[in-house]
């Protein structure tokens, strides 16, 4: 089946309400405000709405993070599709256009793109790997208000240069 | 301008006075006119000329005293009397201008810029006979001008001298041919010169499209006065020379038309001259444009006169033509306005499916005239709900073929659900309506259509404030949007919350140093400046209201000025067609619903108003028994002063904006311009005469002008109003049984004045009384007193809801209430309620509960809950406490 097409737009305080109502209808947990202070002063680049038509069905925030031995990584907070438009390449146009930022001039320095899944959501992980991410440690008790409790990190390596599409 | 009477040295100087003014150096020109002043202090001429220096200046009334001085001192001088009229004009007050324009030509007839201007001046005051006059002077002093012609023959054609409008131009275009031709030659012996030659070819080509545009003007004359015949030989005979090839097949296509159902000449006398014509050239503009729905009817209109089918609707040609035409959208929607049953159910589904398919949130724009039909309604369900059922099948289905399937796009069913909830909406069952817009959100929770359509779902439901509660929620979504925002500041002014949409409002209008009301004011936008009047109205603010009514009143009146620039710019362009149908827009534009609106408003406000004011004037002589205080005095002084300021804020609009002086500045709250309405009824009966020319045929109006004329004692004019009404009512009585409940009451207070002004029946004229008195006994169905009327509309109509609210608030206006106590018994009676199957209008509904709540009849409580079991989203039928509640809950989510 051939992908849905989408546009790409940006988040500001106008339609910071239409990334509430994704959330919340995508994500079991219930994101605060403090995420979406932090996700509407990010860089562009790492907040991205997919719109189809003219209205919004999904959409990915990172964050960008720095290790303490200076390591350079890109987090995914979220990347999420509502449900009737899944199984049509969304997800993985966002995922993708995530991980075409660090063949770009101001995220060449990042070293690792990752994300949090919670065990029991076999689809994401499948999604991940598909994508070229590997799975990683699992974090126990991770989140505070659903169930399994419990996490997998998955993570894609990106070294100078390399192509990072798989 | 020459002056007369001045040495040679001062008349040079009065020469310069003019040379600053039109360059706009208007102190020089002061000074001049200061220094010949000096001299001859009663100079009249120099008088005038400075007043109207001073005008530039906006020193309106100094200007005005000045020019009359100078009047007074030479009556005699066409100066003055030019001066004078120009000060008119540039205050729009065209009467009093032409009148000083036509003194002035007394003294100088043959003055080519004072006829102009005056031609100008009645034209916008439409005084087609006066403008006949001038218009024929100048073409008769300059007859080389091409706009005098023109002008002579738009004036003959407006006054209906169709005639002489045609020798004018016939006349006219025989020099045409000549002047045209001479350029051409000039233009090729220039050729060498390259800028030359282009600015040549550019005059020769406006030259052409003039010449064409008139050669059209001759036409439309022609068809306008019937003779299709000698307008089609007329356009083939100059086909050559109309560079318009669209507007000449149209104009063909119309007129052969219109010769064919004519039947004015012999059918094969049409043969012969037209055989078929009017299909081809019907044809070759559908072939240009098969979505023109003109064209379309044009085609119906002979297909059903070569089969001499009666019927309004066409299916056959229609048909006939979509062969032709498949790619025709505007052909597909036509054929289900007249298929039905079987043929329509195929039509609507091909029609509706690709629309829901790609996502079109106008659709039922589009489809909502198909409503009017009843069997429709019901195709147009199952239609529906079958792509409803496929859609959803195909969504869980997807997995397992999804190659199949891969063009069902996932938003058919979001897009099928969203025109649900309208189609049920439109049928008025607000529960499946909702049931929908819900399925909807659930399915796609970020599209913002349809947190607004709920909003209209709650609206028509009555439910005002989860109406508001849905559109915020849709604003929120999108703070960009305009519209979304509009749409919460309407509810909110439903609401009478008027801050708040004020502070909406606010969100879009900041312009800086402008004040927010002049801002909304410059805008001219009507429709919010229409909800707050009617929201202030509500809240007994009449002052706030009036101003705002008279803020739209003033749009129109800038909307009809705004023609004045065109009388001089069409007729030079030549673009004669398009300016008489600008011309004829103007004449009805306070026909306009925005218009209408505003004046039933205002005659609202005026009876209102004269209202407080006798109850007022009531209290007065109660209180001037009891102490001798000065009141009368002090109160004729501040109207007297206020009516100064009205005639400041006049002056100041002029310059409308700058320093705060604007309209909507001065006097925001229109305390003074309240205060300076003398006579509320006499400004009443001003606008009822407006709404009885533009819009008789609404009852609304009608009740209006009776209201009005009872008010005022005026019998005639209150039967003219009721036997109006009475005829209205016969021709729409079974669909709209509201208005005949309506109608009977109004019958009843017709005969309750009667009673109380019978003496007023021996002052009228003797030539009408008997008259009179007829329709009087018609309308009170055989001469009824009122007492016997009610007891007869009693009798027959007591098991009508309507009939029943309706008298009992005519009776508690009356303050009679309490006499006739029976009425409101019955209004309080369960049984009375039930015992009818008919389920009353909400509108009704809502009207009996207001009703008991301002009488305090504690039965009102037991009434909301029974309406709610009816209505169950109508704010009226909730309990008071409920609805402060959630008043309070919307506010304090809105201040987040």
């Amino acid at each position: 089946m051939a992908s849905l097409p989408i546009r790409l737009g940006n988040l500001h305080e106008k339609n910071l309400e239409q990334l509430k109502k994704l959330n919340s209808s995508i994500f079991p947990i219930r994101y605060g405000d403090r995420f979406y202070e932090e996700v509407l002063r990010a860089h562009p680049d790492l907040v991205k709405l997919a719109y189809y038509h003219d209205f919004l069905i999904g959409a990915y925030c990172c964050r960008k993070e720095v290790s303490s031995d200076k390591q350079i990584k890109i987090y995914i907070l979220t990347i999420g599709v509502l449900a009737p438009y899944r199984e049509r390449g969304v997800g993985t146009q966002l995922l993708q256009s995530i991980l075409q930022l660090v063949k770009t001039e101001r995220w060449k320095d990042v070293t690792e793109i990752y994300a949090h899944v919670q065990t029991s959501n076999e689809e994401a992980l499948r999604f991940y790997q598909k994508n070229g991410f590997e799975i990683g440690e699992k974090k126990t008790n991770y989140y505070k208000d659903i169930d399994p409790p419990d996490c997998y990190v998955v993570y894609k390596k990106c070294t100078k240069g390399e192509q990072v599409i798989s | 301008m020459v002056s007369s009477s001045l040495p040679s040295k001062e008349n040079s100087v009065f020469k310069n006075i003019l040379k600053y003014y039109e360059t706009k150096q208007y102190k020089k020109a002061l000074k001049s006119a200061d220094s010949i002043l000096k001299k001859f202090p009663n100079h009249g001429e120099t008088l005038a000329l400075k007043g109207l220096v001073v005008a530039a200046l906006n020193r309106k009334q100094e200007a005005y005293d000045l020019v009359r001085q100078g009047l007074k001192n030479d009556l005699k001088s066409h100066i003055c009397w030019h001066v004078y009229g120009l000060l008119y004009r540039g205050d729009q007050d065209y009467k009093e201008a032409a009148k000083a324009y036509l003194q002035a030509l007394k003294f100088d007839p043959e003055n080519i810029q004072i006829l102009r201007d005056l031609a100008l001046l009645q034209i916008q005051t439409r005084d087609y006979d006066g403008l006949l006059v001038t218009r024929r002077k100048l073409v008769t002093i300059k007859p080389g001008i091409k706009n005098h012609w023109l002008g002579f023959a738009v004036a003959c054609h407006l006054k209906g001298e169709m005639d002489i409008a045609l020798k004018v131009l016939e006349s006219f275009e025989s020099t045409l041919g000549k002047s045209s031709d001479a350029p051409n030659s000039a233009a090729s012996e220039k050729k060498k010169e390259k800028g030359a030659s282009q600015e040549a070819k550019v005059a020769e080509l406006e030259e052409k499209y003039e010449t064409s545009e008139t050669l059209l003007y001759h036409a439309m004359i022609l068809q306008e006065m019937g003779s299709w015949q000698t307008a089609l030989t007329y356009l083939e005979e100059n086909k050559g020379r109309i560079v318009d090839s669209l507007s000449y097949l149209e104009f063909r296509a119309n007129l052969l038309v219109q010769l064919l159902c004519s039947q004015s000449i012999s059918s094969e006398e049409l043969d012969r001259l037209y055989a078929g014509e009017p299909e081809t050239c019907i044809l070759q503009l559908l072939d240009m444009n098969p979505d023109n729905v003109e064209y379309i009817q044009l085609y119906e209109t002979v297909y059903r006169f070569r089969k001499n089918i009666h019927s309004s609707n066409c299916l056959e040609a229609l048909n006939e033509l979509e062969q032709r035409y498949p790619y025709s959208s505007s052909l597909k929607r036509l054929i289900l306005q007249v298929a039905t049953e079987d043929e329509f159910f195929r039509r609507f589904k091909s029609y509706v499916c690709p629309f829901l398919y790609r996502g079109v949130p106008s659709l039922m724009t589009d489809c909502k005239s198909l409503y009017l039909d009843n069997s429709k309604v019901d195709i147009i369900e199952r239609v529906l709900s079958e792509f409803y059922e496929k859609s959803l099948n195909k969504e869980t289905t997807m997995d397992q073929n999804s190659t199949e399937d891969g063009d069902i796009p996932p938003d058919a069913t979001l897009w099928c659900l969203y025109f649900m909830a309208q189609h049920f909406d439109m049928k008025g069952d607000t529960e499946q309506a909702l049931s929908c817009i819900r399925r909807a959100i659930d399915h796609t929770p970020t599209l913002v259509e349809a947190y607004s359509l709920q909003s209209k779902i709650f609206k028509h439901a009555g439910g005002m404030l989860q109406s508001l509660a849905s559109a915020n929620e849709a604003r929120k979504l999108d703070l960009a949007d305009r519209y979304l925002n509009c749409q919460c500041i309407k509810l909110a002014l439903r609401l009478d919350m008027i801050s708040l949409a004020e502070t909406w409002m606010s969100l879009f209008t900041k312009e800086e140093g402008v004040k927010e009301s002049q801002n909304i004011y410059d805008l001219q936008v009507i429709w919010y400046e229409l909800e707050c009047a009617e929201s202030h109205f509500r809240l007994g603010e009449l002052p706030q209201a009036l101003k705002k009514w008279k803020a739209v009143e003033r749009h129109f009146q800038d909307i009809y000025e705004d023609q004045f620039d065109f009388h001089s710019y069409c007729l030079r362009k030549t673009t004669l067609r398009a300016y008489v149908r600008v011309l004829r827009l103007e004449d009805k534009l306070l026909g306009q619903k925005y218009y209408i609106r505003t004046a039933k408003g205002l005659v609202k406000l005026f009876l209102k108003m004269s209202e407080l004011q006798q109850r007022k004037s009531e209290e007065n002589v109660t209180l001037e028994n009891l102490s001798l205080s000065p009141k009368n005095n002090s109160n004729s002084d501040k109207n007297n002063k206020s009516h100064k300021d009205m005639n400041n804020n006049r002056t100041n609009s002029q310059s409308s904006g700058v320093g705060g002086s604007g309209w909507m500045e001065v006097d925001p709250n229109g305390e003074s311009l309240y205060e300076s309405i003398q006579d509320p009824l006499g400004e009443a009966s001003k606008y009822i005469h407006t709404l009885e020319r533009y819009a008789g045929e609404d009852i609304q109006v009608q009740i209006l002008a009776l209201d009005v004329a009872m008010k005022r004692e005026k019998l005639v004019l209150s039967l003219k109003a009721i036997v109006r009404m009475s005829r209205l009512v016969v021709h729409k009585e079974e669909n709209n049984s509201e208005d005949f409940y309506l109608f009977l009451v109004k019958k009843l207070q017709f005969a309750h004045f009667l009673g109380q002004h019978s003496h007023n029946m021996e002052q009228l004229p003797l030539s009408i009384t008997s008259y009179v008195k007829e329709e009087c006994h018609r309308i009170c169905e055989g001469g009824k007193t009122f007492e016997s009327l009610l007891m007869h509309y009693w009798d027959l109509y007591r098991d009508t809801l309507a009939f029943l609210v309706y008298l009992a608030e005519l009776l508690e206006q009356l303050d009679i209430l309490s006499k006739y106590s029976f009425v409101l018994e019955s209004l309080v009676n369960r049984k009375q309620m039930t015992s009818n199957n008919i389920i009353p209008q909400r509108k009704i509904c809502e009207r009996h509960v207001l009703l008991l709540e301002r009488l305090g009849i504690s039965f009102v409580e037991e009434l909301r809950s029974f309406y709610r079991n009816w209505y169950p989203y109508s704010d009226c039928f909730q309990s008071p406490q409920e609805i402060q509640s959630t008043k309070h809950m919307l506010l304090e989510e809105l201040k987040k």
